[in-house]
């Protein structure tokens, strides 16, 4: 029982058990206060002030009623032991009266050994009779005050013609005024105005603030529960690429959904096409037994839904629309709402919520579940794509892989035996047939040029998402100036690098560096002659970094060097120099450079040498 | 170099053949096995100063794992008086590009002393495993 929730006055009619326990138990406490108070301070007043309050009576009243308060509280206490709560309703309701009583003859008394209207009590008995009219449900309450009103003014009248003893002499009204009619008269017409319209008043005004704050709750109630199913569709909304895999994201669409709607349980189905099967993917509340029915058919099934349209059934195990009506009826289910789960206009399962007992489901409800079953199964498309997208990386990258490898393998095995031939380890060779094996190793080498560049390309530009990094570029230019030293040395070129003294980092994926520094090193190597130099810089320069890579080779005329970073280009003299190369290297280190928001530029003078100058944007460490 | 025995396991006949004629040539002397499971009996029967081994065999991993056996740290192997005999791994797929499924990516927790990318020159094979002996 709320012991510190305030009293209320009931609406006619509706006695709560509750509202009953919690008046009669302040009623009680009331009385208790104000016998102290009477009691209390009649001597003292008497001590200090002498107005003669007749003692004797009021200590004698007061007796009675702390003995009959005493028997309420008591009578109370074995009212709530009682286990029956009907009993305990009807019960109070009697005790109420007996309070209502007891209140009566108590201040009738008063009121008469007091002296009646000249009473110096006169405003307690007006303010008891308040709170009590105030602490009872109606219509008690017009009874009580009706009552005592009668009551008092019968007693003050009586006295005045004689009937009564007047009793309380000393009073601090002196007596001729009471012996006044008009005066009798209008002391107690304002005592019953003030009794009236102060307990009525005060039991409207009760009244009123209980209904709004009714009000009140249900609205809190409501605006609570609209905003905890918004925040599931914000939450499904949000979902798009999130962390949760497909599963784990089913499993919690069926618990919110379970608990927001309050049914027994949720399942998803979703439609295998190629089966022409429902499969449930994911449930909540049901039992394994239940889950593992047997196949589910989407036209069997309640297929009314495929139209998109919700599809409700009263009564699960009596309804031609279930395919399993005695699996339903062992679980305990007994209504069904189905609802569609349609992605892109396609139907591609349903939603499905099982209650335990007759449900029906108000249209917000409804309007809920459609636009919870919209996100979901926007939300479950996008699983299945991201799931898709996944596995095609997979196999992607597999076929690169062995791609790669089928190519370079037998590439190498069939130089490996070249070798052994050019070097006449297995017995002299012609000219004619050094030179034939001279071109085949050739070959050979543009073979695996063109195919590693098509196959990094390829890998490169299909990258799903690539995690972008604070690239320490030195590092990378060392690693590939040490892959051609030898093929430098080979060629009796020089190969040089500079580098600064701090480290400097640029945004970039772990491999641009290498790819990019590959086509540009392998053709300064490529284009120089023999006496000749490649050169590589790296450098800082307004919060830039710059790389140039310089080579003394056969250079690029002005009129076609606009057209080198074009894919497929290849000027005659390189073509002279590399007859097999594809002129794709250029083009593809350029689209990585922008790609990381940098630039490449090149200058080239035909016969003296060309320069590349890349430059990135400085990357935070 | 001339009592330097190395030992190539590969499954590619003609590369074999390939290696085996020119590390002759330099004067070394030259033992194959095709597969891992032959290459770990050789190894066993007689110990060469140094090995060289595809990756790819009959199996993706074969070459990371018959390495796992040989540098395997524990005192009880079998393979514990041969972990110390350097191995030259011939890789086909290069490190770039994140790739997920490479076994590639490990290397730098796998214990082989040198790693060279498919393809290589024979003239720089040879001259890589004359540095890695001389360091040895």
């Amino acid at each position: 029982m709320k012991a510190a929730s305030f009293p209320r006055a009931t609406a006619a009619g509706s006695n709560s058990r509750e509202m009953m326990l919690a008046n009669q138990r302040w009623s009680i406490r009331l009385r208790w206060i104000l016998l102290a108070v009477v009691g209390g301070c009649t001597p003292i007043i008497n001590h200090f002030l002498t107005l003669n309050i007749p003692e004797y009576p009021i200590y004698w009243i007061c007796a009675l009623l702390a003995a009959g308060n005493g028997g309420l509280q008591f009578g109370l206490h074995k009212i709530l032991s009682n286990p029956s709560l009907e009993r305990q309703t009807r019960s109070l309701e009697k005790w109420n009266a007996g309070q209502l009583t007891l209140d009566w003859a108590a201040l009738s008394l008063m009121f008469h050994y007091t002296g009646g209207v000249g009473s110096f009590f006169l405003f307690y008995f007006l303010f008891h009779m308040i709170l009590v009219g105030v602490l009872q449900p109606a219509p008690n309450h017009l009874f009580y005050i009706t009552g005592m009103a009668l009551t008092t003014n019968a007693i003050a009248l009586l006295k005045f013609i004689g009937g009564l003893p007047p009793l309380y002499q000393a009073s601090f009204i002196p007596q001729t005024v009471l012996q006044s009619i008009g005066f009798v008269l209008l002391i107690l017409f304002f005592f019953d105005i003030v009794l009236f319209i102060s307990v009525l008043l005060v039991h409207y005004l009760i009244n009123r603030l209980n209904h709004i704050i009714g009000n009140f709750r249900e609205l809190r109630d409501r605006l609570e529960y609209t905003n905890k199913r918004l925040a599931l569709l914000n939450q499904l909304a949000k979902d798009t690429t999130s962390t949760l895999g497909f599963h784990p994201r089913l499993r919690f669409i069926c618990r919110q959904v379970r608990k927001l709607m309050n049914v027994k349980g949720v399942a998803i189905y979703l439609l295998e096409e190629s089966a022409n099967r429902l499969d449930l993917v994911s449930a909540c509340g049901l039992s394994d037994k239940y889950m593992s029915k047997g196949p589910v058919h989407p036209d069997r099934s309640i297929p009314e839904i495929r139209s998109g349209k919700f599809h409700y059934i009263m009564d699960a195990t009596k309804d031609g629309s279930l395919q399993y009506p005695e699996a339903a009826l062992k679980e305990g289910i007994v209504s069904i709402l189905a609802i569609p789960l349609r992605a892109r206009e396609q139907f591609i399962g349903s939603l499905r919520l099982y209650t335990g007992e007759k449900r029906e489901f108000t249209k917000e409800e409804n309007d809920f579940l459609l636009a919870l079953s919209g996100q979901a199964a926007v939300s479950i498309e996008n699983a299945r794509i991201y799931e898709f997208q996944k596995k095609q990386d997979e196999v992607k990258n597999n076929f690169i892989q062995m791609m790669s490898h089928e190519i370079k393998a037998p590439l190498m095995a069939i130089q490996s035996i070249l070798d052994v031939i050019k070097n006449e380890y297995v017995g002299p060779l012609t000219d004619k047939q050094r030179e034939f094996v001279d071109r085949m190793n050739t070959r050979i080498d543009a073979i695996m040029e063109t195919s590693t560049g098509l196959l990094d390309m390829y890998q490169w530009e299909s990258q799903a998402s690539v995690a972008l990094k604070a690239v320490e570029i030195a590092e990378h230019l060392q690693k590939s100036v040490t892959l051609y030293t030898e093929m430098a040395r080979n060629k009796g070129i020089e190969l040089n690098l500079r580098l600064p003294e701090n480290d400097l980092y640029i945004r970039a994926a772990e491999w641009d560096i290498d790819i990019i520094l590959n086509n540009l090193l392998s053709n300064a190597i490529k284009y120089t002659e023999k006496g000749g130099s490649v050169r590589l810089d790296l450098y800082a320069l307004d919060n830039k970094v710059i790389l140039r890579i310089a080579d003394s080779g056969i250079g690029i005329r002005s009129n076609d060097l606009a057209k080198i970073f074009t894919g497929r280009f290849r000027t005659p003299a390189a073509k002279e120099k590399d007859p097999y190369g594809r002129g794709m290297g250029l083009s593809f280190a350029k689209k990585i450079v922008e790609a990381r928001s940098g630039k490449i530029s090149v200058k080239s003078e035909f016969g003296k040498g060309t320069e590349f100058v890349l430059s990135f944007p400085m990357a935070d460490v | 170099m001339a009592d330097k025995k190395i030992l190539v396991i590969d499954d590619d006949p003609d590369l074999v053949e390939g290696i085996k004629i020119a590390l002759e040539a330099n004067g070394f002397q030259v033992a194959t096995a095709e597969n891992g499971t032959e290459g770990l009996e050789k190894i066993k029967s007689a110990p060469p100063d140094l090995i060289v081994m595809d990756v790819m065999m009959d199996t993706i991993t074969e070459g990371f794992q018959i390495s796992q056996k040989l540098k395997n740290p524990d005192p009880k192997s079998e393979y514990k008086p041969y972990a110390q005999i350097p191995i030259l791994m011939l890789t086909g797929i290069s490190k770039k590009m994140n790739m997920e499924f490479s076994p590639e990516k490990d290397e730098d927790f796998l214990p082989v002393e040198a790693f060279i990318e498919k393809p290589v020159k024979l003239n720089a094979l040879i001259e890589k495993i004359k540095q890695m002996l001389q360091k040895g």
